[in-house]
């Protein structure tokens, strides 16, 4: 007896269109635009306040489905990355584009009519950097891809601050370069202990191309001008003392981690316990960071 | 007789070949419920925030 094959393609379970969208990143896009919203003078209504975090967050949502869509293949290749739901084969690949798509126009169309197209226009460049100039052609192209490509990163606050004001003055530009020259370091230490991971997938990340000694250099010269950025707004004027006082002890904290990483000279990924310090502290920092400069804010204005 | 076999799962990817077992079925009507359901609550989300955002606009509420 034989039976007639017919293709049966199993649905995609909801919750894996949830991890296309990068929850965990979305929590920090999603707190840098609301403190970019919170710092910026002028008032907004709550619900168009909601309505621009919404639009953020599904933005933020859509660079991330898009960019697990280009990247299927490169993330079958790392054990970090393995797991999501296109390597895995939980999905078909048409789909999570769709649904990028999908999100990106549906945050940006909504942004512009409720809230203002200033932040509109903003939000859906910073979904085509992510995607199309970061994803499909930093990344796989050079080593300098997080550096250039943290810019994608850097717009939530500037975002944030635009819905508020329809304008762009100097401190969210001040916010965009803080989050921007905090990436390296950040990305550099977790590229440092997942060198292999990086390298089996053919990412020209900086300790696979240039080497670690290289690598340790460029994370502690950039943590100086993260530094520097980073207590700007407190000496040009812009926030007060919450936010120095803040500022100047999560700054010497990082330079302190950051120096341990260039001190160190350990090859072997488990015992990099000064860059996984450092990530971890270099999340923690941006939250504390951000989170003192609306506060303080929200006292001045 | 080579009807009964099927390739493993994680050679199939989303694509199955061969007639749904029960289990199979069950997964399938879970999953499209699943996705009903959280449907419905974002169409809903989304209808309560148009609304509200066109009194906003509109200044009912000032």
């Amino acid at each position: 007896m034989t039976v007639a094959a017919r293709e049966i393609t199993l649905p995609a379970d909801w919750r894996d269109f949830w991890a296309l969208t990068k929850p965990r990143v979305m929590s920090l896009v999603v707190f840098t635009a609301l403190c970019g919203l919170l710092a910026a003078p002028g008032e907004i209504h709550p619900i168009l306040a909601f309505t621009a975090i919404l639009c953020i967050a599904t933005g933020a949502g859509a660079s991330g489905a898009l960019n697990q869509w280009y990247e299927a293949e490169l993330d079958a290749k790392m054990k970090r990355t393995a797991g999501r739901p296109l390597p895995d084969g939980r999905m078909e690949r048409e789909s999570a584009l769709h649904f990028g798509i999908g999100l990106a126009a549906f945050s940006v169309g909504i942004m512009g009519v409720a809230v203002n197209w200033l932040s509109a226009g903003i939000l859906a460049f910073s979904i085509f950097f992510y995607a199309v100039v970061y994803t499909m052609w930093l990344k796989p192209n050079t080593p300098q891809n997080i550096v250039i490509g943290g810019a994608a990163g850097a717009f939530p606050p500037v975002i944030g601050w635009a819905a508020v004001t329809g304008d762009l003055t100097l401190l969210p530009l001040l916010m965009f370069a803080i989050i921007f020259f905090w990436t390296p370091p950040h990305f550099w230490s977790l590229a440092l202990f997942m060198k292999s991971d990086y390298g089996a997938a053919g990412i020209p990340m900086l300790p696979n191309v240039s080497g670690q000694r290289v690598t340790r250099n460029q994370i502690f010269g950039y943590s100086f001008v993260l530094a520097a950025i980073a207590m700007a707004p407190w000496y040009l004027g812009m926030t007060g003392a919450v936010y120095g006082v803040t500022t100047v002890a999560l700054n010497l904290v990082f330079l302190g981690l950051a120096f341990a990483v260039w001190r160190s000279e350990t090859t072997e990924a488990q015992m990099m316990k000064a860059e996984k310090r450092l990530f971890a502290y270099s999340v923690l920092y941006l939250f504390i960071l951000f989170a003192a400069l609306a506060f303080d804010r929200m006292l001045l204005v | 007789m080579t009807d009964d076999v099927k390739p493993a799962a994680q050679d199939m990817g989303p694509q199955m070949v061969g007639s749904l077992s029960v289990e199979e079925s069950r997964l399938v009507r879970s999953r499209q419920a699943g996705r009903a359901r959280a449907m419905a609550v974002v169409l809903f989300g989304l209808c309560v925030l148009f609304f509200a955002i066109t009194v906003v606009k509109v200044g009912v509420w000032g």
